[in-house]
């Protein structure tokens, strides 16, 4: 039997990324996916004859451009292009526009109010000081803050040292910005309902938590940051939906020497004392060797996929109260036509935007109480984008792909699974919000495809279908994600390593945990570094 | 103007009494003025109804250590030094003090105590920094260096598990953490209503670990009622205050703070003007800054700044007079809360942040007059709860028929949990946030007169810029539960405050 360097568990794109890192520096390695498709939830499924569906994940806006340069992913295949700006329409007819263009950006806000629109300029450039302030920490490992090793003294010193080049006002407000909630911080800024309800979205995409809730101020920073790139290419759609993504990236894997495996869902990661020593498949085939990448989230690698006796107590305690809460759904729909949005202009590029339907703090608020209360939203948050008015690649002439997201949408109903009529009625719950600012929208609808939570978990194998793989809250960020003492990728166990979301600096189609895990295995294995460094400021 | 003062405190409530007699310890020459009748604050006695009197809206001391009293030269008698909390529940009869637990299975008797273990390690943490005075975050002198690399060390001694924990916690909601470590959801529920009482969160809102330690810190979680009720710490504090010369002036209602030549130079009372170039308010910071010195007299900046300072305060204050003993658990000896589970704390936080009243209240009860039998007429007794979640803001503002609501709600849901109560009701009254705001010049009616979480906590406590208790006008600082470290009962601010203008120097 054939002994492979290094397994990686998992071709989503953090796996994938992982895996081409490793094999760039000429390690032997295999990836084993579960499903008869790679990509995980950086897809593009053909669900409907001719459509293609980015049933996941559909828009690429983190992605790190230095990965997306070290890879080489243009050579690859992988093409994004930029989408209109963003859209909330108005219970009263009327719709908030936030566009690229600074002037009618300003312009657009000033009809809501005057003051927010000269208030944003000063939103604007804060929001990207706390954001070039966090980038330079994406692709470093965390550093431990109880360790007295030199690499994690330097590694603090350059946190610290990053941090004290604020001055002391700017110190303060970062630190209140990374622990206040998304709410608050709008309402230091904006006074406008609306606009703040727009910008608020971000704050909460993912998240099993509301708009008045501590910290989510930082997850708005974890969805802005690829806005702020400065580079409108990495803000936008994958060409082709997001499977692009990872195609592209085990393009790459595969031009290094790479193997790609599907179909080989992991049944059990073995350990031969205190080390690993391979994967068992579900087909009952092993495949064998020193060491293991998981790309699965923290919990499904531990709990499900591995013997508890072989890891500490304490450990797997921890793992168990990590906090992965399936917040968001999705629909995926196929129309027959582009739908009509009464309340925007003809020809408006708006059309190329993401839409919303929730215009109030207090509807986004509700939303969420729902949630905590064992059910979807009645009223949802929708980020609804249609990649087709960009893409012409995703569906037959005039005919158009619309993407859901929906926040929020619990991974159960009531503490027990969904059953098909509550999926349903999820659905149209759905389907009835966008009626209201669309009319033909409903017939339209050529074919559509629910995921809930659980749908999403059955499907990629993400534990309650978090999205991020783990909830982005301080507790479970940097030198505390996944857990507190195994936050450098490493495990408890020899040669198995960690890469995927759960990991720092967490979920999104970032793959920068896949390429820091992959610097940490090549550090230990004394090999060459092929993970490149932050680009660094502009 | 009249005599002069070399500084004036604003507020004889503990804190402006700690600072008081931190600087007549010094040498200065201190006025206190106080708008109500008597000293005390939050401590001082209200007779609510003829024959009845309650302290205002405190009950017990948790933050208070024997420290800080002994810092200021006060010293208490402890009637309990370690008050079981019941919990009143429909089918429970959990009581638990910080080191001891009943009515729970073994398991969850065995995760309470370790849990206790480690919450009171890292409390003890939390309340050392508490008892200093706040690091700079950019700190130049070498004072301020070695606190912040103090802060840091202080840290690391807690030893890498304990650190760990603590930088886990720190950022963790009681929702989760409860769920991890504990069964009873009754236990849950009060554990969760503890750490959310006199808090804008629920137990969901991340965050609120903190603020639990917080609150278990200063007598690493033991509840104690001195001799006398709370109410001898403010008589002591006030006795030891005028034994060194402060003069301390009731009913005396701060109008204004007087500035001249951008300083300040005095503050005026019932018409009257008192000088001083040092003002120390014990008032919430934006209650001192936009009511009694004016908006005309900051920067814009530091205007935002003060604006921005959350403060909703969410715990409404109910007094009753009983014709007797009702039908309590250790009769009547023990501090008693009503939350339901988790969840049930949760839904009635919801409410509260679109400026509605809960539909059920979660409550926490003392009946002082077991303690103090003085308080009430012979055989009688008080009842004094805190109720949450209810809002400062309700509709268009607060109206006497909303009071009465209130009220009656208010009794409604504790006849709920303690039999027989409505029977033996004499009188009583219901004190909104608006209520306690209005009457105690309580910022937002919040217990804390600002959020105490993370981002007003420490380095940033009331805002950036303003964490070292001197506010941006010369000779202003703050004193009051606004500043670090936050509210509850714990002497902390007053004294820190004082120490801190100690420190600049008293120019004249």
């Amino acid at each position: 039997m054939k002994t492979y360097d290094a397994i990686v568990v998992g071709a989503g794109h953090n796996g994938l990324t992982n895996a081409a890192f490793l094999a760039k520096a000429g390690l032997d390695v295999v990836c084993v996916e579960k499903n008869d498709y790679i990509g995980g939830a950086a897809v593009s499924r053909e669900l409907h004859t001719d459509w293609i569906y980015s049933n996941c994940s559909y828009v690429c806006s983190l992605l790190r451009p230095e990965i997306f340069r070290a890879l080489e992913l243009q050579k690859h295949g992988l093409q994004i292009t930029p989408y209109g700006g963003s859209l909330t329409f108005t219970q009263d007819g009327d719709y908030y526009g936030s566009y690229h263009d600074p002037e009618i950006k300003h312009r657009e806000m000033a009809r809501f109010s005057a003051r927010d629109a000269d208030a944003y300029k000063h939103y604007s450039a804060d929001v990207q000081r706390q954001c070039r302030f966090i980038r330079d920490f994406l692709l470093k490992t965390a550093p431990d803050p109880t360790s007295f090793r030199p690499r994690d003294l330097l590694g603090l010193l350059d946190l610290g040292s990053k941090f004290a080049e604020m001055d002391e006002d700017r110190m303060g407000e970062t630190l209140r910005f990374w622990t206040m909630s998304v709410a608050d911080y709008l309402n230091e800024y904006f006074e406008s309902d609306v606009i703040k309800a727009a910008l608020s979205g971000s704050g909460i995409i993912g998240t099993a938590l509301g708009i008045h809730s501590p910290g989510t101020a930082y997850v708005l920073l974890h969805h802005y940051m690829g806005d702020v790139d400065g580079n409108v290419g990495a803000w936008g759609l994958a060409r082709g939906g997001m499977g692009a993504v990872s195609k592209a990236i085990a393009g790459a894997f595969q031009s290094y020497g790479g193997e790609l495996r599907t179909e080989a869902g992991v049944e059990e990661i073995l350990v031969d004392g205190e080390s690993v020593s391979g994967v068992a498949l579900e087909n009952g085939d092993e495949i064998r060797a020193p060491l293991v990448v998981s790309a699965m989230d923290v919990k499904r690698t531990f709990i499900n996929c591995m013997d508890a006796k072989h890891l500490p107590r304490r450990f797997v305690k921890a793992v168990n109260s990590f906090k992965s809460r399936g917040s968001s759904g999705k629909l995926n729909i196929a129309l027959d036509g582009m739908p009509e949005f009464p309340a925007l202009p003809r020809g408006s590029n708006l059309y190329q935007s993401d839409m919303h339907f929730v215009d109030s703090m207090e509807r986004m608020e509700r939303a969420y109480d729902d949630w905590k209360s064992g059910t979807w939203s009645k009223d949802p948050y929708i980020d609804m984008v249609i990649p087709t008015t960009t893409d012409p690649t995703m569906a037959p002439p005039g005919k158009h792909f619309m993407s859901c997201f929906v926040q929020y949408c619990p991974y159960e109903i009531d503490g027990r699974p969904w059953t098909d009529d509550e999926r349903q009625q999820f659905a149209d719950t759905v389907i009835a919000q966008i009626s209201n600012y669309s009319p033909n929208f409903k017939d339209l609808i050529l074919h559509y495809e629910i995921r809930t939570p659980a749908d999403i978990e059955r499907e990629i194998g993400i534990t309650e279908g978090n999205i991020f793989h783990g909830e982005l809250t301080m507790d479970q960020l940097l030198f505390n994600r996944p857990v507190p003492g195994y936050a450098q990728y490493r495990t408890p166990v020899g040669g198995l390593y960690m890469c995927g979301s759960s990991t720092h600096p967490g979920g999104g189609v970032m793959a920068a945990p896949g390429a820091n895990a992959a610097r940490e295995i090549l550090r230990d294995l004394k090999r060459g570094n092929t993970v490149p460094e932050n680009f660094g400021d502009d | 103007m009249t005599d002069k003062y070399d500084v004036i405190v604003i507020g004889a409530g503990h804190n402006g009494l700690a600072a008081a007699i931190t600087l007549a310890d010094a040498g200065q020459r201190v006025l206190v003025l106080e708008r109500q009748a008597s000293a005390g604050g939050a401590l001082a006695l209200r007779e609510f109804c003829a024959g009845f009197r309650a302290p205002a809206y405190a009950n017990a001391f948790y933050g208070l250590s024997d420290a800080a009293l002994r810092a200021l030269g006060v010293s208490l008698d402890w009637a309990d030094d370690d008050l079981p909390t019941a919990v009143l529940g429909r089918d429970s009869n959990i009581a638990y003090t910080s080191s001891a637990i009943s009515g729970v299975s073994d398991e969850d008797e065995t995760a309470f105590l370790d849990c206790m273990d480690l919450a009171t390690a890292l409390a003890d943490f939390v309340g050392d920094t508490a008892s200093r005075p706040p690091p700079r975050l950019k700190p130049k002198s070498l004072r301020g260096k070695s606190r912040l690399l103090g802060l840091g060390l202080r840290l690391r001694r807690l030893g890498r598990a304990d650190m760990r924990e603590f930088l886990r916690l720190i950022g963790q909601n009681m929702y989760d953490e409860l769920n991890a470590r504990f069964d009873d959801p009754y236990l849950k529920g009060a554990l969760g209503f503890d750490a959310t009482l006199g808090t804008h969160t629920g137990p969901r809102s991340p965050g609120n670990c903190l603020y639990w330690l917080n609150r278990l810190s200063g007598r690493s979680g033991r509840i104690a009622v001195p001799k006398g009720g709370v109410t001898a710490l403010a008589d002591a504090m006030l006795a030891r205050a005028e034994s060194m010369g402060v003069d301390v002036k009731t009913n005396a209602d701060v109008e204004k703070i007087v500035v001249q030549n951008g300083r300040v130079v005095g503050a005026k009372a019932n018409g009257e003007c008192y000088s001083s170039l040092r003002v120390l308010s014990s008032l919430g910071a934006k209650t001192t800054m936009l009511g009694l010195v004016g908006p005309t007299h900051f920067e814009t900046g530091h205007l935002k700044r003060v604006q921005n300072v959350r403060a909703n305060g969410n715990v409404a204050r109910v007094h009753l007079a009983l014709d007797g003993l009702p039908d309590l658990p250790a009769s009547g000896r023990a501090r008693y809360v009503s939350a339901g589970t988790l969840d049930d704390v949760e839904r009635s936080f919801n409410p509260a942040k679109y400026g509605q009243m809960s539909e059920r209240f979660g409550f926490e009860c003392y009946l002082p007059s077991t303690v103090t039998p003085a308080l009430a007429p012979e055989g009688q007794h008080v009842l004094c709860a805190n109720l949450q979640f209810v809002p400062r803001t309700l509709g268009s503002g607060w109206t006497g028929k909303d009071h009465e609501e209130l009220f009656e709600r208010a009794v409604a849901t504790l006849a709920e949990r303690i039999p027989g109560l409505r029977e033996r009701i004499i009188d009583g009254e219901a004190l909104s946030p608006a209520a306690l705001e209005s009457q105690y010049g309580l910022d937002g009616g919040h217990w804390h007169q600002a959020e105490l979480s993370l981002d007003q906590y420490l380095f940033v406590r009331p805002f950036v810029g303003a964490a070292q208790y001197a506010l941006p006008l010369e000779g202003l600082y703050l004193c009051g539960a606004g500043a670090h470290p936050g509210g509850n009962i714990t002497a902390l601010p007053g004294r820190l405050a004082a120490e801190a203008m100690l420190k600049q120097g008293v120019a004249r």
